[in-house]
């Protein structure tokens, strides 16, 4: 399993537990919107960033909360993927 | 994100597309035109544009399209204001513009853009003088609309820009065609206005700006309905039904800022901005938190992007949970900040209220708690529709009934004076019985009942069902809607309506203020924000410094009895631009002898300022015309001549000419008595009433005091406790003040008569039932009745005002009453008791016939 797989399962099964413990997991396909949809809102949003950074060290800037890096569990996980990218280069 | 320099779908718009949508575009202006909706705004100027620009643009070359979008936005700024002001606002702006690029260090520009912020600020409160008047009322307010918050969203977006987007974009975001008819315009995102440029389907987007239209109109519709049928005003509170129906109405009036809303952003779809909804369903919230995020969701998403999360970002540090409450409640204390910095730039002050930080508190608190409850319990979220479950339905239903009942009393708060008047009105509702409060109690129960019917209407996916029908079926609803809406605004087919539709009907066309806002009462924030459009703004700017209240002037001094003012005798000055004389018995009229020449028949006049003549000479007044027309033709022979002694004042009732008659004008000796009645003759009772009282004045008559000390009205009480205490017995007031003018006139030998006369912006229509009312009373009480309210028929209101921005009889308007005042006269002059002769005919000197 690649780092991008991983993150992505990690998020998944954050956003399952924490938003849609009533969800089918299967339900929560890697492209669904989330943030333009209204599933995450601005609580669930900070939650999810506190989460990302406390559990891959990153920090995300405010701009970055935003549907623009954060609308999708593939999103999400890219983020943080290049977060880490950054960190690492 | 990256974004289309030009747009990419945009081509895809066959002959018979564009046909449908020009036909329902068509349909949707011409109810704007059939209703003259917010034509204050200038909207009606805005329409053709909107036609016009839509076609051109909609056929231009897509590359072509957001230089022309711009061009269209420029000609309408040029068309509702004027092309000079139009100029003088693309120039300060693009000097706005022009800053945030300027090659030097983003902290810089800040700065600068701070300094030329303040240099504007300056002179919109006219600290600096500017050779051009119009710049601060009229330009900047339009500039401030545009700018205030657009800039902070730009250049937030500016600091993380990736790809820059091209000049037209830039200038597009600032000069949007619609924001000069609706200067309180939602914060378009500069971000989402780029990213959705043209991100769908053409056709989509244009039949969504229409369909947003559409409903922009039945908001604006339905608002005119509550604002005329079920908005009260305060003093009129008298038990729980009123006290839920004035809170209620407040809450609903928000309509109209949706309408708004759903206009404009549907006027930038036509123009491919396919951006998202403004409001969603926001009387049906169930929590603070939820109306946040439903009830102006552009306000909520600035607030986000450019607060909220920045003030997360620094101080999650702290912790998630105390950098979530703090950055909350910090985001409420800059609404409240900005809702003054926005009333700033439109009106020009800049208000601190209690009402305003109490508004404000309490729904952040709302708020907080909402947050902190999702942030410990978290929020159960489901992707697709959810079960019904009859617990959850129920709790939801009454969660919502809850928040419209909390936000109903919270907007009344915030749209109140102050704190004791709103705790006045709301007090009202102890006056009911128990049982009204059973009965409310069941109602709320049956609107539970019908949410909780409506969610498992939902949850089995009827809407979904309905809404594939789309797009034949909802058009469909939509086409015969706006049929009906069409048919609607014609009279013809008002008549044949059944009366309470008829009267729906009629509210839906009709855009003159309502008893409440004639009193100036129910003005909430938005509201009075409101005020400041095109007209509005014009009459503000044109109005000199010099047009005050008679009470402002040197011209009166204060008395201790019910008139509270008196002229000063033998007064030369100005009042509203006019010369006001008065003469050495001190009243605003030629000089007469104190005792009546042989052969003269002469009539005292008791009214208020239509009557005294603001704002016009002492010769135009309709009094002074009427007695030389009179005199002139001998008309009313055998007597030699005619004296009409005009002891009106502004700001008097009858409540004042009662007292007036008593001490002042009996002395005169007249023949008739001359009582000159208007439709808001009990509002103007109601206002001396209560300063009489209010000022500790003597009520001077004993079954005045007896009335006043049964309705429970005392000194020290707030405005709107009096005016409460005082509603129920205005009639016997009235009607007692012309019962005493009639008795003390026939036992002095004097015809009592009362004179109805029509306001300048009246209309007859609409008053006709309580212009029956005052007449019927008047002569219930002994007064013979005139009434002229058909005088201003056929003549615009804007030659029948004296200025555009004061609403009191023009010298044509004097003339037309004259004109109807002396047939009048003659007409009646048997039953008025003045000697026969015969018939005499007088010529109409307007040149315009009076129609009737």
């Amino acid at each position: 399993m690649s780092d991008a797989e991983r993150i992505l399962g990690e998020v998944k099964g954050f956003l399952l537990e924490q938003f849609l413990p009533e969800e089918d997991p299967a339900a929560l396909t890697n492209d669904i919107a989330l943030v333009t949809s209204g599933v995450l809102d601005s609580v669930a949003l900070v939650k999810l960033v506190a989460h990302l950074e406390e559990t891959y060290g990153v920090e995300l800037e405010a701009y970055e909360i935003s549907a623009d890096f954060l609308d999708t569990p593939a999103m999400i996980a890219g983020t943080v993927e290049g977060k880490l990218s950054e960190r690492a280069g | 994100m990256t974004q289309p320099s030009t747009p990419q779908r945009a081509d895809r718009l066959s002959g018979s597309e564009f046909a449908v949508l020009a036909v329902q575009l068509g349909v949707v202006l011409l109810l704007i035109r059939s209703y003259r909706i917010e034509q204050d705004f200038g909207l009606l100027q805005l329409l053709p544009v909107v036609f016009v620009g839509f076609v051109a643009h909609a056929w231009a070359p897509a590359r072509h399209r957001l230089p022309l979008f711009l061009a269209i936005s420029v000609a309408a700024f040029a068309i509702v204001l004027t092309p000079m002001q139009a100029m003088a606002l693309i120039a300060l702006g693009l000097g706005l513009i022009g800053i945030c690029h300027l090659p030097i260090p983003y902290g810089a520009r800040v700065v600068l853009l701070l300094l030329a912020g303040g240099g504007l600020a300056a002179i919109r409160v006219e600290r600096v003088l500017l050779p051009w008047k119009t710049i601060p009322t009229i330009v900047l307010p339009v500039l401030g609309a545009m700018f205030m918050f657009r800039l902070i969203v730009y250049m937030y977006d500016l600091r993380h820009e990736k790809e820059p987007s091209s000049v037209w974009q830039r200038l597009s975001y600032f000069f949007l065609l619609p924001n000069v008819c609706f200067l309180l315009f939602p914060v378009v995102d500069y971000k989402a206005f780029r990213r959705t440029y043209y991100d769908s389907d053409a056709v989509a987007i244009y039949q969504k700006g229409i369909r947003w239209m559409f409903r922009g109109v039945v908001h604006l519709l339905m608002y005119r309905v509550v604002y005329h049928h079920l908005v009260i005003p305060s003093h009129a509170v008298g038990d729980l039904a009123d006290v839920v129906q004035y809170a209620t109405s407040f809450w609903l009036l928000y309509m109209r800022i949706s309408g708004q809303f759903h206009m404009a952003i549907g006027m930038l779809c036509l123009f491919g901005f396919n951006l998202p909804e403004t409001n969603h369903l926001y009387y049906l919230t169930s929590s603070f938190t939820d109306l946040w995020r439903r009830a102006n969701i552009y306000w909520k998403d600035f607030m986000q992007k450019v607060f909220y999360y920045p003030m997360f970002t620094r101080l999650k540090r702290l912790g998630t949970m105390p950098a979530v409450l703090v950055a909350t409640i910090a985001i409420f204390l800059v609404t409240w900040l900005l809702h003054s910095y926005q009333w700033f730039w439109l009106r020009g002050e800049f208000p601190v209220r209690m009402v305003d930080v109490g508004f404000w508190g309490v729904i952040g608190l709302g708020v907080v708690v909402n947050v902190w409850m999702e942030m410990r319990g978290g929020k159960r979220k489901r992707l697709g529709r959810p079960a019904f479950s009859l617990a959850r339905a129920t709790l939801r239903s009454f969660k919502t009934l809850a928040m419209f009942a909390t936000m109903s009393v919270l907007w009344s708060f915030w749209s109140s004076a102050s704190v004791g008047e709103w705790l006045d009105v709301l007090s009202s509702a102890g006056n009911s019985p128990p049982r009204d409060f059973a009965l409310l109690a069941l109602v709320a129960l049956a609107l539970a009942a019908i949410g909780v019917a409506a969610q498992y209407v939902e949850s089995e996916g009827w809407p979904a069902r309905i809404s594939r029908l789309e797009p034949a079926g909802a058009r469909g609803v939509a086409v015969v809607t706006a049929v009906g809406l069409l048919l609607a605004a014609q009279p013809g087919v008002q008549g044949r309506l059944w009366g309470p539709v008829a009267a729906v009907a009629a509210s839906f066309g009709y855009t003159g203020p309502n008893e409440a806002d004639e009193e100036r009462e129910t003005l909430g924030y938005y509201e009075d924000l409101l005020e400041t459009q095109p007209e509005s703004r014009i009459a503000r700017g044109e109005r000199p410094g010099d047009w005050v209240t008679l009470e402002e002037t040197d011209a009166v001094v204060k008395t201790g009895d019910l008139r509270g003012i008196e002229f000063v005798p033998d007064y030369v000055g100005s009042f509203k631009q006019a010369t006001l004389r008065t003469n050495r018995w001190g009243f605003r009229d030629r000089e007469y002898d104190l005792e009546k020449p042989a052969g003269t028949y002469r009539i005292v006049v008791l009214g208020g300022s239509h009557a005294m003549g603001s704002g016009v000479e002492g010769e135009e007044t309709f009094e002074n015309l009427v007695e030389d027309r009179l005199n002139l033709e001998h008309a009313l022979a055998p007597y030699d001549r005619v004296e009409i002694l005009n002891f009106s004042m502004a700001g008097f009732s009858i409540l004042q000419g009662m007292r007036l008659l008593d001490v002042k004008a009996l002395d005169f000796e007249p023949d008739m008595v001359l009582c000159v009645i208007h439709v808001n003759e009990e509002v103007m009772v109601r206002r001396g009433l209560r300063a009489t009282i209010g000022q500790g004045r003597d009520l001077g008559y004993v079954w005045l005091e007896d009335i006043v000390e049964r309705s429970g009205a005392q000194r020290g009480m707030s405005v709107v406790k009096l005016e409460q205490q005082l509603e129920p017995a205005l009639h016997r007031v009235t009607e007692g003040a012309m019962r005493t003018i009639a008795e003390t006139a026939r036992r002095n030998g004097i015809v009592p008569v009362a004179l109805y006369v029509p306001l300048t912006n009246e209309d007859i229509e609409r008053s006709t039932k309580r212009r029956h009312g005052l007449l019927r009373m008047a002569k219930h009480a002994g007064m013979i009745t005139l009434s002229v309210h058909e005088a201003y028929l056929g003549h615009p209101w804007n030659e029948l005002m004296v200025a555009r921005w004061d609403s009191h009889p023009s010298p044509l308007a004097h003339r037309l009453v004259s004109d109807h005042v002396v047939s009048a006269i003659l007409r009646e002059r048997s039953t008025l008791g003045i000697a026969e002769q015969e018939a005499v005919s007088i010529p109409d000197t307007t040149g315009k016939e009076p129609r009737s």
